[in-house]
C-alpha cells in the first residue's frame, strides 16, 4: 500500500460542498418557486435531482477516461448517455401535462 | 419431469382438497366469486399451465450444455437475446400484484420506481459493466475478493444472502395472496401447497430449464399485462374513458414531493432511485449473468439501453395498469350509481379487476393465473438455487475444506436449499404480521440489507483510493447502523430534512424507501473517513478493477494491447468456415477481411453463424491468426467444436477489438 498524494484531495474538496448546496438548494428553490403542491414541482424536482447525480456521472466517466473519444462508439455513447435523459424527462413533462391538460368526468 | 408433474398434481390437490374445508372460515378475506366447480377448472388449467412449460423447459433445455457454460463463459450472444430473456428479470412475476395495488392506491405514480433508473447509467455503462465484464468476474463476492480482500468477500455473501431470503420470503407470501385472491384458501395453505412444487423443482429440476422457460414467461406476462389493459380499455369505453374518469391526482407519473408519505417523489427519488437502481442493475446477479453472456461490451450497452429505455417503461405499464383501470371503473361506477367490484383489501387488486374486466370467464382467468403462478414460482426457484451455489461455493467448500464427491456437494446444495425455503416461510409469517402495503413491505426489507453493500461497491469501482479496511469497516459499520434505524428512525429525520423528503408537519413519516439513502450517506461517511486516514492500494492490485485503468482491463482480457482502429467495414458475411489444423487455437480471415475490419494479429474476433436467428448460439471469440490464404475462414476442430459452429457453413467475423 502507497501513501495518498494530498493534492488529489483538491477537486473533492471544491465538488463535493458544492454538490452538497446544490442538492439543499435546489429544492427549496423549486418550492420558493412553484409551491410545494405545485403541479410541476415534482417533476422538476426529479430532473434537477437526477440532472446533479447525472451529471456527476457523466464527469467521472469523462475525468477517468472511461469514456474516450479515441475508443469507437465512445462519443456515440456519450450522446445516447444525455438522450437518454432527455427522453425520459420528455416521457415525464408529456404525461405531467396531460395529467392537468384533460378534464376530469366525475364530480 | 415426472417427479415435477406429481408434485405439481399434488399441490393442486391439496388446494382443490383444502378448498371445502376453509372456505367458510376464510370468507372475510375473498375478493371474488368464482361459480362453483370454477376452482376446479383454474387449478386444472394451472396444472396445465406448469405441465406446459416444463416440457418446454425439458425441451429446449437440451441445447446447453450448462448454466455455467450458458451464461458465464459465453460471451457470445448479441444484445437482443439478452434484451429478450430480461424481460422476466425486469418484472418479476410479484410486481403484479405490488404494482396493481400501488396504481390503484397511487395512480400513474407507481411507475415511479420503473422510470428512475436512467440517473445511475453513466455509472453502469462505461464503468461497472465493462468492469465485470473485462475482468471476467461471476459474482460480487468474486469482485469484491479481487478488489478488496476474503473478509469483504464474506460480508458480501451475508448481504446478499440475506437479500435473495427475503425476495424468497417476500415472493412465496405473494404466491399465497394471488391464491387466496383466486381460491379463498388462506396463505398459509396456499403457500405450503407451491413449497411442495418448488421443493421439487429445485431438488429434481435444473437451472437450465429455468433459464429457457424464462423466455416463455417474459411473454407470458406481457401478455397478462396487455389482457388486463385492453379488457379493461373495452369496459370502461375506450381510453379516453379511462383518462377521463381518472382523478386528475392518480393521473400524475410523479406524486406530490413529500404529503404521500408511502411514494413521495422525494424519497422515491432517493431511495429507490438512487440506491435501489444501483443496487438493481449493479448488484443483481440475474441481470449480471445476463451482461455476461453478451458478445461484447457495446453489445451489453445496447441491452442495457434497450432494457432502461423501452422494456422498463412497457413493464412498468403492464405491472400497474390493473390498479388504474380498477381506479378509473371505481370512480366511474360511483358516478353512475354502480359498484363494479369489492375490494375489501387492496392487496387483491390485481386478481379483482382481471376477474371483472374478463367478465368473470374462468378460462381466460384461469390462464393468466397459470401464467402469474408460474413465473411467481420460477422466481422463487431461480433465488433458492443462488442460495444452494453461493452455500456450496462460497461458503461450504471454504470452511469444510476436505475435497469430497460432487454428489456429496449436490446433497449439500439441497439441504440448502431446504434451509433456505424454511427461512422464506418464516418470513412469510412475519410479512403476515406487518400493517403495509406490498411496495412497503418490500422497501422495508431491501433497504436495510443493501445499502452497505451497494455503496461498497460504488465507491470500490469509482474510487482507486477506497481500501479493504475502508470497505470492511464500512460495510459492517453501515450496515449495523442502517439496521438500528429501524429502532431508531429520527436518525434518518436529517438527512430526509436534507433534501426536503419529510412530509410536512403532522404525518407521519415513513422511511421503507428513504432508508436507502440513509444507509449509502452513512456508509459512504464512514468508508471516506476510514480511507482518508489508511494507506491506498497498490497501484497493481487493483488494476483493471475501478473504472480508472479500464485499458489496462482491457488489455487483461485481450491478453495484449487493444487496437482500436477504425475499419471500413463493422461485420463481414458470408464467408466460408473451413476447419483446418494450421489456425492452431485461432482464427485466420482472409486477408482482404482483415483489411476492411482494421484486424491485425491477435486482436480478438467474433465468428458466428451467418443465420442471425440462431441469436449467436453458434459462436465463438477468438484471437487473429496470420492472414489465411484464400477467401475462407479457417479455424482448427477444437474452436470449431467450442463454438459449436460447423465447417462449410457460411459465417460472419467481427472485430471486438
Amino acid at each position: 500500500m502507497t501513501r495518498p498524494s494530498p493534492w488529489r484531495l483538491t477537486p473533492a474538496a471544491v465538488a463535493v460542498p458544492a454538490v452538497l448546496l446544490a442538492v439543499w438548494g435546489l429544492p427549496r428553490l423549486l418550492v420558493s418557486w412553484l409551491g410545494i403542491e405545485g403541479h410541476w414541482t415534482p417533476f422538476f424536482y426529479q430532473y434537477a435531482m437526477g440532472g446533479i447525480v447525472f451529471g456527476i456521472g457523466l464527469w467521472v466517466i469523462r475525468a477517468s477516461r472511461a469514456c474516450d473519444d479515441a475508443r469507437p462508439g465512445d462519443r456515440a455513447w456519450f450522446a445516447v448517455l444525455i438522450l437518454g435523459y432527455l427522453w425520459y424527462a420528455a416521457l415525464h413533462a408529456v404525461l405531467t401535462w396531460l395529467a392537468a391538460a384533460v378534464p376530469f368526468k366525475g364530480a | 419431469m415426472l417427479l415435477r408433474a406429481a408434485a405439481v398434481a399434488l399441490a393442486c390437490s391439496v388446494l382443490a382438497a383444502a378448498r371445502p374445508a376453509l372456505a367458510a372460515a376464510e370468507s372475510g378475506t375473498f375478493e371474488i366469486t368464482l361459480p362453483p366447480g370454477s376452482q376446479v377448472i383454474v387449478l386444472a388449467i394451472c396444472a396445465l399451465y406448469f405441465l406446459g412449460v416444463l416440457a418446454f423447459g425439458a425441451v429446449f433445455g437440451r441445447f446447453a450444455k450448462d448454466t455455467n457454460d450458458f451464461f458465464y463463459s459465453g460471451q457470445k450472444f448479441p444484445w437482443w437475446l439478452v434484451t429478450a430473456s430480461m424481460v422476466a428479470t425486469g418484472i418479476g412475476s410479484y410486481s403484479f400484484l405490488k404494482y396493481a395495488q400501488a396504481g390503484f392506491n397511487h395512480g400513474l405514480g407507481s411507475t415511479m420506481t420503473y422510470l428512475n433508473d436512467w440517473f445511475v447509467m453513466p455509472f453502469f455503462m462505461f464503468g461497472w459493466l465493462p468492469i465485470i465484464y473485462f475482468s471476467r468476474v461471476r459474482s460480487i463476492p468474486e469482485y469484491f475478493e479481487r478488489r478488496f480482500n476474503w473478509l469483504v468477500r464474506y460480508l458480501s455473501v451475508v448481504v446478499i444472502l440475506g437479500y435473495m431470503l427475503y425476495y424468497i420470503g417476500y415472493n412465496l407470501f405473494t404466491i399465497g395472496l394471488a391464491i387466496q385472491g383466486i381460491t379463498g384458501i388462506s396463505i398459509w395453505t396456499s403457500v405450503l401447497a407451491c413449497t411442495i412444487i418448488i421443493g421439487a423443482y429445485v431438488t429434481f429440476g435444473g437451472q437450465t430449464a429455468v433459464i429457457f422457460t424464462d423466455l416463455v414467461q417474459g411473454v407470458m406476462l406481457y401478455l397478462a399485462g396487455a389482457v388486463v389493459l385492453v379488457g379493461g380499455m373495452i369496459w370502461l369505453g375506450g381510453p379516453g374513458e379511462f383518462w377521463g374518469w381518472l382523478p386528475i391526482e392518480f393521473r400524475s407519473p410523479l406524486t406530490p414531493i413529500n404529503s404521500d408519505p408511502n411514494l413521495g417523489t422525494a424519497n422515491t427519488f432517493w431511495g429507490e432511485g438512487i440506491a435501489g437502481s444501483i443496487a438493481f442493475t449493479f448488484l443483481n446477479q440475474g441481470f449480471i449473468m445476463r451482461y455476461l453472456a453478451v458478445k461484447s461490451v457495446n453489445e451489453g450497452r445496447k441491452a442495457a439501453l434497450a432494457n432502461v429505455v423501452f422494456l422498463l417503461p412497457l413493464s412498468a405499464i403492464v405491472v400497474s395498469c390493473a390498479g388504474w383501470i380498477g381506479r378509473a371503473m371505481v370512480t366511474k361506477g360511483a358516478a353512475e350509481g354502480l359498484v363494479p367490484f369489492e375490494l375489501a383489501d387492496t392487496y387483491h387488486t390485481f386478481t379483482t379487476v382481471l376477474w371483472t374486466v374478463m367478465h368473470q370467464n374462468v378460462y381466460v382467468f384461469g390462464f393468466i393465473m397459470a401464467a402469474l403462478l408460474a413465473a411467481l414460482m420460477s422466481t422463487v426457484d431461480t433465488l433458492i438455487n443462488a442460495c444452494a451455489a453461493i452455500g456450496v461455493n462460497d461458503l461450504y467448500r471454504r470452511f469444510v475444506r476436505t475435497p469430497r464427491s460432487e454428489k456429496h456437494y449436490l446433497a449439500v446444495a439441497r439441504w440448502i436449499s431446504a434451509a433456505a425455503t424454511g427461512v422464506g416461510l418464516l418470513l412469510v409469517w412475519l410479512f403476515t404480521t406487518m400493517q403495509a402495503d406490498l411496495f412497503n413491505l418490500h422497501y422495508k426489507g431491501i433497504m436495510v440489507i443493501i445499502p452497505a453493500m451497494v455503496t461498497v461497491i460504488f465507491m470500490g469501482a469509482f474510487w482507486p483510493r477506497f481500501n479493504a479496511t475502508a470497505a470492511s469497516v464500512a460495510m459492517i459499520a453501515g450496515s449495523a447502523l442502517n439496521l438500528l434505524s429501524l429502532r431508531f428512525p429520527q436518525w434518518i429525520t436529517p438527512v430526509s430534512d436534507f433534501v426536503l423528503a419529510s412530509p410536512p408537519d403532522g404525518i407521519e413519516p415513513n422511511y421503507s424507501l428513504f432508508r436507502g439513502l440513509f444507509g449509502v450517506v452513512v456508509t459512504a461517511a464512514i468508508g471516506a473517513g476510514v480511507t482518508l486516514v489508511t494507506p491506498q492500494p497498490a497501484p497493481e492490485k487493483i488494476r483493471g478493477l475501478t473504472v480508472f485503468s479500464l485499458d489496462a482491463a482491457m488489455a487483461w482480457f485481450k491478453g495484449g494491447l487493444p487496437n482500436f482502429r477504425r475499419g471500413r467495414r463493422h461485420t463481414v458475411a458470408g464467408l466460408a468456415l473451413v476447419a483446418d489444423p494450421s489456425a492452431g487455437g485461432r482464427v485466420r480471415l482472409p486477408r482482404q477481411v482483415m483489411d476492411d475490419l482494421a484486424v491485425a494479429e491477435s486482436d480478438l474476433v467474433y465468428v458466428a453463424d451467418d443465420r442471425w436467428w440462431l441469436g449467436g448460439i453458434r459462436s465463438v471469440q477468438l484471437p487473429a491468426g496470420p492472414a489465411a490464404p484464400g477467401n475462407a475462414v479457417l479455424l482448427d476442430a477444437a474452436s470449431c467444436e467450442k463454438g459449436s459452429l460447423v465447417a462449410d457453413r457460411r459465417v460472419q467475423v467481427e472485430k471486438i477489438f
